[in-house]
């Protein structure tokens, strides 16, 4: 009976091995994946738009949004960098330029362009892509901090909750980790990823025997 | 003896003077709470702090105090502090007491409710009183306008072409019954009536915009990003 239960704990946790290395997103940190579809919104009416006369930039904005949204992220970033030409000062632009460099494949220049602008003029979108790349770039303190923030202001945003999970796990801060996974699993008891993600950490936090609990219950009886 | 009855007369004065000095501060105060809410409220929304000023204009008209005047300004508190519905009270209260609003008097309280985000009032306000309302080209336009951007399409659509049979071509009509046609999301009919006003007018630079707007709402990409490039003058 000891033999066999030792010999299933040893199975389970020969599972979550295979997870660490099968999971590339789990065993170390990634850079965020250009998306093949941007975030931006399919152009819509909007009431109100032609009201009195339309500067010549709102209207190259709405045509650099167009291009984004086809997928023509290059020409894209051509009539963004046009439109700041007329607003350099407009944050907001260059934050979305910054986003249509990003699924551009321009990574860096994404993260440049976010990180030199002033935190308050990062909206919630910008403000997470620009703590994603930090992470990706292994600039996890700076990456935690926006998190953390976000968090803050929105402690029920479980995404933004894992990322900071999954950030400190690479940080090898396990016990932080771990507390914020306890948090994601107890909101959300039947989510199997999740819950082997935390598995994995507890593994990583020499919890062997915890993980192996958690593990089982992401498998069918 | 003189000396202690002119010495009595002065003191006699000197109360009076003390009485007169306490009915002036005091019994005014007491006399015209009303007013004195309202100078306290108005001095403090014209710095700045309607919702400071709110409980003192409720309190001047709890002792009384109905002027139009007032029940506007305290809308504008109301609004400013974001009670849209104790606004709205304000206004009705408003419109009650004038018996024949001016167009001038209904485009302030119009334009107060939209300037605070609420176009449906603004427009059931100018409804109230439309033969007033379209009989006058800018206020009707203007009806339109609030019909619109509350989502009342039908209204709005009625509303233009009533102006553009009172008013035959009115450029802004035309405009806004192709752009609303597009709010509506009847592309088809919105580009046929942008296409118009290009037609007889090739320079209209709002038409052109309203035109690659339409294009890119109803998904056509490609020509709206062409149509842009037209307006903006970047065609090759």
């Amino acid at each position: 009976m000891t033999i066999r239960l030792a010999l299933a704990g040893k199975a389970a946790l020969a599972a979550v091995l295979f997870l660490a290395v099968s999971i590339p997103a789990l065993s170390q940190p990634k850079s965020p994946a250009p998306q093949g579809n941007p975030t931006l919104p399919a152009p819509a009416p909007t009431p109100g738009a032609l009201a009195g006369e339309i500067p010549d930039w709102q209207a190259r904005l709405e045509l650099a949004r167009l291009l984004s949204y086809t997928g023509k992220f290059e020409e894209s970033a051509v009539e963004y960098e046009k439109v700041l030409a007329a607003r350099p000062d407009d944050p907001a632009v260059s934050a979305e330029l910054a986003r249509v460099l990003f699924w551009g494949g321009k990574r860096e220049a994404a993260m440049a362009r976010l990180a030199a602008l002033p935190k308050e003029a990062l909206d919630a979108e910008s403000g997470l892509l620009l703590a994603d790349l930090l992470a990706a770039d292994g600039q996890y303190d700076k990456a935690g901090v926006i998190y953390r923030e976000r968090l803050a202001k929105a402690p029920n945003d479980l995404k933004v909750r894992l990322k900071l999970a999954e950030l400190l796990s690479w940080k090898k801060d396990y016990p932080a980790s771990l507390a914020e996974y306890e948090r994601i699993v107890s909101a959300r008891p039947d989510d199997i990823q999740v819950r082997r993600k935390y598995a994995l950490v507890l593994s990583w936090a020499g919890r062997n025997e915890d993980a192996i609990v958690q593990l089982k219950k992401t498998f069918p009886d | 003896m003189n000396l202690t009855g002119k010495s009595s007369q002065t003191g006699i004065y000197i109360g009076l003077i003390v009485l007169l000095g306490a009915v002036a501060t005091f019994g005014y105060r007491e006399l015209n709470q009303r007013l004195v809410f309202f100078r306290q409220a108005r001095i403090l929304y014209d710095a700045g702090q309607p919702e400071a000023a709110l409980p003192l204009f409720e309190k001047s008209f709890a002792q009384g105090l109905s002027s139009p005047t007032a029940l506007m300004l305290a809308a504008g508190a109301a609004l400013a502090s974001g009670k849209k519905e104790l606004a709205a009270a304000f206004l009705d209260a408003f419109l009650l007491r004038t018996t024949r609003p001016t167009l001038d008097q209904l485009n302030e309280i119009a334009g107060l409710y939209d300037g605070y985000g609420m176009p449906e009032a603004a427009a059931a306000l100018y409804s109230r009183y439309a033969p007033r309302v379209m009989a006058d080209q800018a206020a009707a336009l203007r009806l339109a306008d609030f019909q619109r951007r509350a989502g009342e399409f039908e209204q709005a659509r009625r509303t233009y072409a009533a102006i553009l049979t009172a008013w035959p071509g009115q450029p802004e009509a035309r405009l806004g019954l192709a752009e609303t046609e597009g709010w509506a999301g009847a592309y088809p009919r919105a580009l046929e009536l942008a296409g118009e006003i290009l037609r007889a007018n090739p320079g209209d630079r709002r038409a052109r915009l309203l035109y690659a707007r339409l294009l890119s709402w109803s998904g056509r990409f490609g020509e709206a990003i062409q149509e842009y490039r037209n307006y903006l003058g970047d065609a090759s």
